[in-house]
């Protein structure tokens, strides 16, 4: 992250704590599509995600203006809150996390796959992939985090987040495959 | 390459606005409304650091100069009891003006009115403070200050009125402007400064009236925030504070001579001049209507009793004090007051310091804006 976007946050960051709301409709303003687009991808219900993203604000505002805790990357942090927020969503309605699954990968042409690869398809494959490997990708080549921001949001390190995410493209690959 | 054409085709979905336009804006302006400016805290000395070190990065970063900078402005300001007399200068001394150039930087730091407003609030009560710690000696720096007051208060008006309307910042202001009220009652104030200091409390008051019907409002508007047994206790909190103003007119109308003319009060809305005793009366009467509205939850129409019954209870103090200050026997001594003057109902009266009034009684001069009912003016029954 460049050095003057980092203070402008920081900035921001430091207004919020001291109940600035414009600062915090700007944080709003910048990240609400971005931390939508997450969670609907993660819950599959644009209605779930909407009161998702409602509450993850809520919590944040909360959060800054309550708490002395240091927010070192606003947005890796965002999508930590959204993250925890999911898997809170999934543990009140007693539905289990997607687990992991390594699959073997079937050998198709790749050449066949590349031709008729379309988003809607893209999107779909996507949707059917399990747990993390799901998120980090969403995460990586969706909203362009960078790998130590990923491990930050999931709670890795950076080169275990690379092998999750190198392991997760196969898998995409595998399904849209099959597909 | 697959992998690189299915990257490229994730890029593209990251392209993709997924949030409905309306809800955005529906959620963004629900959760502004939701979300509470409970504190006006001033910002540390530690986050002011921080602010001008990440400003100071901003600017200097290109010339690796912040580092040298940031370590002498910590060499200079931040040492511990420098800051803490900083905090403590009063008008005249030499750490004064810096004070008042951080205040400025944190009010620049703060973008939202209602966030500025609240730090106007506090500035306010600061001034006031000063105020009474240079007392009345010399009496143009306690003058300079109460201007201040009223030009700060006159801002954190003008930002109650401008910002984003909430609960938390209707009871925030209610509450700044309770203790402002007490602080200026408390005031001991040279007579030259009578007339600045009339001007405060009376903006003090109406900041305090709108704070107080915001508060009603918002609760009737949005009952999901302000309880109402909140609501009703301020209500009646306020009820209490304008019977014991009225006790004290009471008092005093028991103690004026028969053989004089009961001073008189103007009531516009009703196009009368009536007796002190009958104001007196119509105001008690106004706020037992008003108590019987907030036990019926009819917080709206409660105030406006209230404000109706202080309406009356100021102009009655007024005219209390005036007939007062008349039937005074004329002396030469000067009144000296160290604590707090009894005002005409115990309270909202300055002490008035080492100074004579014009006339010299010693007492205090009557406030200008005390409303004279003409001689001729038809008397209501």
């Amino acid at each position: 992250m460049k050095l003057s976007r980092r203070i402008e946050e920081q900035i921001l960051l430091l207004k919020i704590r001291h109940g600035d709301q414009e600062a915090f409709a700007a944080i709003y303003d910048q990240y609400v599509d971005a931390l939508f687009r997450f969670v609907v991808f993660r819950v599959r219900s644009e209605e779930l995600a909407q009161d998702i993203t409602s509450e993850l604000f809520l919590k944040v505002w909360q959060h800054l203006t309550s708490k002395e805790r240091e927010v070192k990357n606003l947005r890796a942090w965002l999508y930590q809150v959204a993250r925890n927020l999911v898997a809170d969503h999934y543990r009140t309605a007693q539905e289990t996390l997607p687990l992991e699954q390594v699959s073997e990968i079937e050998d198709k042409s790749e050449v066949t796959l590349s031709e008729r690869l379309s988003l809607a398809e893209v999107e779909k494959g996507l949707r059917e992939l399990k747990g993390e490997w799901q998120e980090v990708i969403i995460l990586a080549h969706i909203e362009g985090l960078k790998h130590s921001e990923i491990a930050a949001v999931i709670g890795k390190t950076p080169a275990a987040t690379r092998v999750l995410l190198h392991r997760a493209l196969k898998e995409l690959k595998r399904i849209l495959n099959q597909s | 390459m697959l992998e690189d054409r299915l990257i490229y085709k994730l890029n593209e979905l990251g392209a993709i606005n997924r949030a409905p336009a309306l809800w955005r804006e529906q959620t963004r302006a629900e959760l502004l409304k939701k979300i509470e400016v409970v504190s006006s805290q001033p910002f540390s000395f530690g986050e002011r650091l921080v602010y001008g070190w990440q400003q100071m990065r901003l600017v200097l970063a290109p010339m690796h100069l912040a580092p040298a900078v940031v370590a002498a402005l910590v060499m200079i300001i931040g040492y511990g009891p420098l800051a803490a007399a900083l905090t403590a200068s009063l008008p005249g001394e030499m750490l004064y003006p810096a004070k008042r150039t951080v205040e400025k930087f944190e009010l620049s730091i703060r973008s939202s009115s209602n966030s500025q407003g609240l730090f106007y609030l506090t500035l306010a009560g600061r001034r006031l403070e000063e105020a009474r710690a240079v007392k009345a000696t010399p009496v143009s720096t306690q003058a300079e200050l109460l201007r201040d007051y009223n030009i700060t208060l006159g801002f954190a008006q003008a930002s109650l009125e401008t910002g984003l309307p909430s609960q938390a910042l209707a009871k925030a202001y209610d509450q700044a402007t309770d203790v402002l009220s007490a602080n200026l009652n408390n005031l001991t104030v040279a007579s030259q400064n009578r007339s600045v200091y009339n001007a405060a409390q009376d903006l003090t008051s109406k900041v305090s009236a709108r704070a107080l019907a915001l508060l009603v409002s918002a609760h009737t508007s949005d009952q999901n925030g302000v309880m109402p047994v909140e609501v009703a206790n301020r209500l009646t909190a306020e009820i209490a504070k304008v019977e014991a103003k009225l006790e004290g007119v009471d008092v005093k109308i028991k103690e004026f001579p028969t053989v004089r003319p009961a001073p008189r009060v103007v009531i516009e809305s009703k196009a009368a001049v009536v007796p002190v005793s009958e104001a007196s009366r119509q105001a008690k009467e106004s706020l037992t209507e008003a108590k019987e509205l907030i036990a019926k939850s009819e917080f709206s129409l409660a105030l406006a009793k209230v404000q109706e019954s202080e309406d009356l209870t100021a102009k009655s103090e007024a005219a209390v004090a005036e007939e007062e200050a008349a039937a005074e026997p004329v002396t030469d001594q000067a009144v000296e007051g160290e604590e707090p003057a009894e005002g005409a109902a115990g309270q909202g009266e300055p002490t008035v310091e080492g100074e004579s009034t014009a006339a010299g009684t010693g007492e205090e001069t009557p406030p200008e804006e005390q409303p004279k009912p003409p001689a001729e003016a038809p008397v209501s029954p």
